[in-house]
């Protein structure tokens, strides 16, 4: 019965790694494998948030502030109006990283300059 | 004492058998069944998809707070856009790296000042969603002359590069696909408009290689452009032209006109949330005589086509249909298939149930915070003609365009 109660055991902790709940705690993260099939991994919502909430303020405030240094040359007929970044990103088994610049990537920042 | 324990074991950790948030299955299938999407809507299933959705645009809503914009700098932020994809089995979740998006969320953030919501323009979909390339406008009114002036800055930018080095050969090249796009915009504004919705644009990508050659599809290093055909905004209620014999048309008017009444088949399905389906973009490829025809992917389509509603109330005019036009071709891979119109007004309806769905959950949001705008939906278009949410594995096809707070 010990043996019973230790497989069973063993059974939830398995199945609870390999599929966590996501409401709460987990974010599932869908992708592709070098194969092209469908992956999926979890990372931990606070670990999700806590790296990537001051990335994106920091790159913000970066963007606005480089963008403020470029003046227009008067009478020019083009104009620097908009500028879009994107923002590759790589579910590891726990982390988000900022990936290689040519893998496609969740997040964009479109930047707008004020009238 | 043993059972019990154990039982109890089983019961403290029952949540972590919770299923993850997945769509039914139907949605990512080629199914037409309106019922069975009915009743999935009450099960348990869709309790828990919904808030394994919520969970994550909580997650992504939480990244943007720090985002704010430094006091007195002419640039900011105006929008963050996040993707979503729905795994082989189902499962929702962020996109990670690779594969097809399922959901494109454009978050925009609202005026700090109520007032300001009165006085500024709304942000516009053109701007918030479309990908970046050096575009040529083509009007149907344009001379010769006229597109040689317009495409030269891109030739200009072209010869930039060094590695063009016969411009007349480029700028001919150019120039006779211009000729050829414009050839088909005159077509497309002809079809005749009879409901709210119609086709408003349509563009071609090209690509320009370091030699100077032009292709339809991406290779190596190609600067990448783009043809952009608008059909002129339309104030006030949906226009009614008059009607027109059905072997006046095109082939190409006929099959926008018919896919325009098709879509009208949207208008049926209830929005809420401040949230309007007033947009859809498909994938078309063109014949050796430039006639449009659907492509089951985006990757493989040359050209996409703006459907849009013309109307901000409920429609008036019920749509006629063309009842000529029963079956569409749609390119998949290495053959032609032949899907049957119903079949595809089915799948609309789908398409549109499930677009609400995502709208249903998305919160509104207070000034100065970055508020959930617009839910592209991607569909794979099936040779069954049924739609169905794509996979990170699929190909999507068709996409709609859910907005809140924003022109079109």
């Amino acid at each position: 019965m010990l043996k019973l109660f230790s497989l069973l055991a063993l059974f939830v902790l398995l199945s609870a790694c390999k599929n966590p709940p996501t409401t709460g705690n987990y974010i599932p993260v869908v992708g592709l494998d070098s194969a092209g099939n469908s992956k999926l991994n979890y990372v931990p919502t606070g670990a999700f948030q806590r790296q990537m909430s001051p990335f994106i303020g920091q790159m913000s405030h970066a963007v606005a502030y480089t963008l403020d240094q470029h003046e227009n040359t008067e009478g020019m007929p083009w104009y620097l109006s908009r500028v879009t970044i994107g923002l590759a990103l790589e579910a590891k088994v726990d982390l988000f990283e900022i990936a290689e610049a040519e893998v496609e990537g969740d997040i964009e920042l479109r930047f707008q300059k004020a009238n | 004492m043993k059972y019990l324990l154990l039982l109890s074991c089983l019961l403290t950790t029952s949540h972590l058998f919770a299923m993850t948030g997945k769509v039914p299955s139907h949605w990512t299938s080629s199914e037409v069944e309106e019922q069975s999407f009915m009743k999935s809507t009450n099960s348990a299933q869709m309790a828990q998809l919904s808030s394994a959705y919520q969970n994550i645009l909580d997650a992504k809503a939480g990244l943007f707070e720090g985002a704010e914009t430094v006091s007195g700098s002419r640039w900011f932020l105006q929008s963050i856009k996040t993707e979503m994809a729905v795994e082989a089995e189902g499962t929702l979740g962020v996109l990670g790296v690779g594969g097809e998006a399922a959901l494109e969320l454009v978050w925009i953030k609202k005026p700090a000042n109520p007032t300001a919501l009165m006085t500024e323009v709304a942000p516009r979909l053109e701007e918030e969603t479309t990908e970046d390339a050096e575009e040529i406008q083509v009007s149907t009114s344009m001379s010769e002359e006229a597109l040689k002036k317009e495409i030269a800055p891109v030739v200009d930018l072209a010869m930039a590069t060094g590695h063009v080095k016969k411009r007349q050969g480029l700028l001919n090249n150019l120039l006779g696909h211009a000729l050829k796009f414009q050839e088909t915009a005159r077509e497309l504004e002809s079809s005749p408009v009879m409901g709210p919705w119609y086709v408003y644009k349509y563009q071609l990508e090209l690509y320009v290689s370091a030699e100077g050659k032009i292709a339809l599809f991406k290779i190596g290093n190609a600067v990448r452009l783009r043809l952009e055909w608008y059909r002129l905004q339309k104030e006030g209620v949906a226009p009614v032209q008059p009607p027109m014999m059905n072997h006046e048309l095109s082939a190409n008017a006929k099959f926008v006109a018919s896919v325009a009444s098709d879509v009208a088949t949207l208008d049926q399905v209830p929005f809420n949330n401040d949230f309007r389906l007033n947009c859809m973009k498909i994938g078309v490829g063109t014949t050796v005589k430039g006639n449009l025809f659907f492509v089951k992917s985006k990757a493989r389509a040359v050209g996409s086509l703006f459907f849009k509603r013309d109307v901000q109330e409920a429609p008036e005019i019920v749509p006629q249909l063309m009842t000529e036009v029963s079956d569409y071709t749609m390119a998949d891979k290495d053959s032609i298939v032949e899907i049957p119109r119903w079949s595809f007004r089915k799948g609309l309806q789908k398409a549109a149930a499930i677009s609400r769905f995502f709208a249903s959950n998305a919160k509104i949001k207070g000034e100065g915070q970055f508020e959930l705008s617009v839910i592209e939906t991607e569909f794979e278009l099936y040779g069954s003609g049924g739609l169905g949410l794509v996979t990170v594995e699929g190909a999507a096809g068709v996409t709609l365009f859910v907005t809140r707070n924003v022109t079109i």
